[in-house]
């Protein structure tokens, strides 16, 4: 049975009843990114939490409930002439708490940051049904310890995430996208030789031919590797900006796009993967880990689905299922390099058998084991077992 | 009593780098804030990570607090350690390990001054962002500790948005690391959480932070205004049309006078009520576009002139009034109180007039020297320290500086810190509820309570109405 608190005090009320019962609860957005709930953990549905309480656009801030999805607070947010440069794999639909919970960015990290960086504060009610106010809602903040960071990304752990006070942009006049189609090389090459010369592009997008066919933008060929270069700003910054990427690749682009709707496209089509593995790489060795993540991903012919945020280092792959054994080699072999394998997205039983995190570095698992027993006092929230396995 | 912990941390780091003599300690018994003094019982310089290990292992088998401190330019009082607290000193622990021009990102101690860090990277066109105003003295390690920010931050972002990943010796002498090389967390987000700890968490050890390209090209100019209130909703109105200044300060008339009388003066118009200065930077056309478009919003805000710098020179001419305003404001009064609070950036107008109205209540010579684009206030205060009335009110107008700003839906700090200075404050923004789990987050790094102790969290009687959080594993 799900329940669905209508507001913060309702939303506290029932997590504490449940730590009072030792009853697990698994909180959930619109239920589009992780399909399921763990077994055994009542399903707490935050939608109705979808007030946009508080915007002030000439101040660049919003506050908005948890449930309130992405696809609705970006066109309120246009409708002011601002915007939030958050744009996580999965649909419209996704939520507020759940991009913050599970910590996601997109291709936009490259330059504006992960889900971390758009957050001024946070409302958050811990295990205990304890409402923490966490931030503020000002651009800079150094009073008392930064617990919100831990919140972020903490897929449910360290508390529910009731609302969200979130640092906004002005919109950018202009918004083009420049693809080029190549080989992996070359694909590596031009991005490398783009951001040596001192590229700073919105967005800088290296896709797998699976990825970029689905996109449309390929035939899925070995040599159809989509380099996607986003430049947002005034329409001098823009043509500067993809000149400059055009330069460094020696051809000019196989598309030239306009506007949000090839990356909204991106969002809709990575939303499609059953299971996503997100691998923490150094930029340039991306090639790298797409190559030591591909054999353990049940891919058996060409390249995984693969999308790389290459100024970022962020290697997203999917795949249609990721047995244990697999993801505890790959894992093993990703950090012999020094790089984090976090599932991004999976079905319940998938999580509990693989972990969102896997073994964590000893000393790193001690110091989460007892934050997320901090936060999560009675356990009620997974921290021993659905939500961040530690 | 501490001869034979000397000597014994003496055997770890060398003999040299132990101070126990009065009148060397006297030299660390301040910070950059001018109100408070502390003596620690002895300090002590470790040269690598294991050293530092050693010496916290030993201070932890001592049961001794300790004191990390790196150019001790701290405004909040973070780097004061009081006897019998040993302070540990970051400053031999300076090498720039590894500039990565690939990925963009380097590898530093902790003592590396921050603009050493900025020069090492331009030969590859790269720089370290974050620049507080004290960047040819403070260390990256303190800046981590603080999260300090700077002028240009408000395009680049805070110190927080610039660390990927830490090394970091524990309380109890542990080595940990913290974050990958590409800056993805391993598990919850440790390095967030340990940015801004202002000491309390242990040593940072190595840092790894994120490098960007050098803006090919920059544009500054200066815009100034006969009123307070037209020159703070200038800045709103900047922002508003989409541009992203690389920097936005704001000096008001007192800053102004202040500097234009000292040996930094820029050339600022004595009688301007409050001037702006506005940096864009990027690449040629981009930053010409949005400098027209800027000059446009500036005047139509009322300003009385826009002065746009024509070369290096003069840019550095108008820069140099901003970055040593500090130093010109030390020679007005003997002492200087540098507040730091933040308000919603279209509170600026209102709240400026409202510290005005403290500070002439008080009889308080207030200058605002601040970064106006993030709603970041600076709002100092000139007096003599050794008079103990100047003190009180200094105080006094301070609390309600800080009780103004919040009441505007802003904070008590921005990037100094609440160190020892604003641990009375920190109640005015975070509850019970709050305060215990932080204290209790701190005790997951520091069980013993000795990093940094008294320093952010309120203790002793103080800390009696603080919930207390257990973790699930001991209730
Ligand atoms: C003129 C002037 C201008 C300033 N302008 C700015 C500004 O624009 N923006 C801004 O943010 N700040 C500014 N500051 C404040 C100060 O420079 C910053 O807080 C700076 O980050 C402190 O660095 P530090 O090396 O001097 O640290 P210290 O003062 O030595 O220490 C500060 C804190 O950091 C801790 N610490 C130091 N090193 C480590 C480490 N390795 N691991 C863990 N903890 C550590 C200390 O225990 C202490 O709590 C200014 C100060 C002055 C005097």
């Amino acid at each position: 049975m799900t329940t669905a608190p209508r507001d913060l005090a309702e939303l506290a009320e029932l997590v504490r009843r449940a730590a009072a019962a030792g009853e697990a609860l698994a909180p959930r957005g619109s239920g589009t990114w992780w399909p399921d709930a763990a077994p055994g953990a009542r399903p707490v549905s935050l939608a109705a939490l979808d007030v946009i309480s508080d915007f002030n656009p000439a101040d660049l801030v919003v506050t908005a409930g948890a449930g309130v999805p992405l696809g609705r607070l970006a066109a309120r947010l246009a409708e002011r002439g601002v915007w939030l440069p958050l744009d996580p794999p999965g649909s419209p639909a996704r939520t507020v708490g759940g991009a913050l919970a599970t910590g996601s960015g997109g291709p936009l990290a490259a330059h504006y940051g992960p889900a971390r960086d758009h957050v001024l504060g946070l409302v958050v009610v811990a295990g205990d049904g304890t409402v923490l106010r966490l931030g503020g809602r000002v651009m800079k903040n150094v009073a008392g310890l930064d617990l919100a960071k831990l919140v972020i990304g903490g897929c449910g752990a360290f508390g529910v995430i009731a609302e969200a006070h979130l640092r906004l942009r002005a919109r950018p006049r202009t918004d083009r996208t420049a693809v080029w189609l190549a080989s992996a090389d070359r694909a590596a090459r031009v991005a490398a030789a783009a951001l040596a010369a001192g590229a700073v592009p919105a967005a800088l997008e290296v896709m797998s031919p699976p990825l970029a066919a689905a996109l449309g933008w390929g035939g899925g060929g070995e040599r159809e590797w989509a380099l996607a270069v986003r430049a947002l700003g005034n329409a001098a910054e823009v043509a500067e900006e993809l000149e400059m990427v055009a330069s460094a690749a020696g051809t000019p682009p196989a598309l030239a796009l306009e506007g949000e709707a090839p990356w909204t496209a991106w969002r809709e089509t990575v939303g499609t993967w059953p299971v996503v593995l997100r691998v923490g790489a150094e930029p340039a060795a991306w090639p790298e880990a797409v190559a030591l993540a591909a054999p353990h991903l049940g891919v058996t012919r060409g390249p995984a689905a693969a999308s790389v945020t290459v100024p970022r280092g962020t290697v997203r792959l999917g795949a249609a299922r990721c047995a244990p054994e697999a993801a505890r080699v790959l894992r093993a072999a990703a950090a012999a390099r020094g790089w984090p394998v976090t599932l991004e997205r999976a079905d319940a039983a998938t999580r509990a058998a693989v972990g969102i995190w896997g073994a964590l570095p000893p000393a790193t698992d001690a110091l989460a084991h007892d934050l997320a027993g901090l936060f999560d006092p009675a356990g009620c929230l997974g921290g021993r077992g659905e939500g961040a396995g530690v | 009593m501490h001869l034979d912990l000397a000597e014994e941390l003496a055997r770890i780091v060398g003999a040299r780098f132990v101070r126990t003599a009065p009148a060397e300690l006297g030299t660390f018994a301040s910070d950059g804030l001018p109100t408070l003094h502390r003596t620690p019982a002895l300090v002590v310089f470790p040269g690598s990570t294991d050293e530092v290990s050693r010496v916290l292992a030993l201070l932890a088998a001592r049961d001794v607090p300790f004191v990390a401190r790196g150019a001790g330019t701290g405004l909040s009082g973070g780097a004061l350690a009081e006897a019998p607290a040993a302070l540990v000193t970051l400053t031999r622990l300076a090498r720039i390990r590894r500039v990565d021009a690939a990925n963009r990102r380097a590898v530093v101690e902790p003592g590396v001054v921050n603009v050493a860090l900025s020069r090492a990277a331009a030969p590859f066109g790269l720089m370290y962002a974050p620049d507080p105003s004290s960047q040819t003295a403070c260390t990256i390690g303190g800046n981590v500790a603080e999260n300090a920010g700077g002028p240009h931050c408000l395009k680049y972002g805070v110190t927080t948005n610039h660390v990927l990943a830490l090394e970091v010796v524990l309380p109890s002498g542990a080595v940990v690391r913290l974050g990958s090389p590409g800056g993805e967390p391993w598990g919850p987000d440790l390095v967030g959480v340990f940015v801004g700890s202002e000491g309390l968490f242990g040593i940072a050890t190595e840092i790894t932070v994120r490098l960007v390209p050098v803006p090919p090209q920059v544009r500054t100019m200066l815009a100034d205004y006969t009123s307070l209130r037209q020159a703070g909703e200038a800045v709103s109105a900047v922002i508003a049309e989409g541009i992203v200044p690389a920097a936005l300060e704001m000096m008001d008339r007192s800053a102004i006078q202040m500097v234009e009388s000292s040996v930094y003066a820029a050339g600022y118009p004595a009688d301007a009520a409050a001037v702006l200065l506005v940096e864009l930077d990027g690449r040629g056309g981009a930053v010409e576009a949005d400098a027209r478009l800027a000059q446009a919003i500036l005047v139509r805000s009322g300003a009385r002139a826009v002065r746009v710098a024509r070369d290096a020179a003069e840019r550095e001419r108008l820069w140099q009034g901003r970055k040593k305003a500090f130093g010109a404001m030390g020679r007005a009064g003997a002492d200087l109180v540098v507040q730091d609070t933040v308000v919603p950036r279209t509170a600026l107008p209102d709240v400026l007039e409202e510290i005005a109205a403290i500070g002439a209540r008080y009889r308080l010579r207030v200058t605002n020297v601040f970064h106006a684009g993030d709603g970041n206030l600076h709002p100092n205060l000139s007096f003599d320290a050794s008079d103990p009335d100047q003190l009180a009110r200094v105080r006094a107008a301070s609390a309600e500086i800080m009780r103004t700003c919040v009441a505007a839906g802003g904070t008590i700090t921005g990037e100094h810190g609440v160190g020892l200075d604003k641990l009375a404050y920190l109640p005015l923004v975070c509850g019970p509820d709050e305060l215990g789990l932080m204290a209790a987050v701190r005790r997951v790094f520091d069980p013993g309570e000795r990093a940094n102790p008294g320093k952010v969290l309120p203790t002793g009687a103080a800390a009696a109405g603080l919930r207390e959080w257990r973790p699930w594993s001991a209730s």
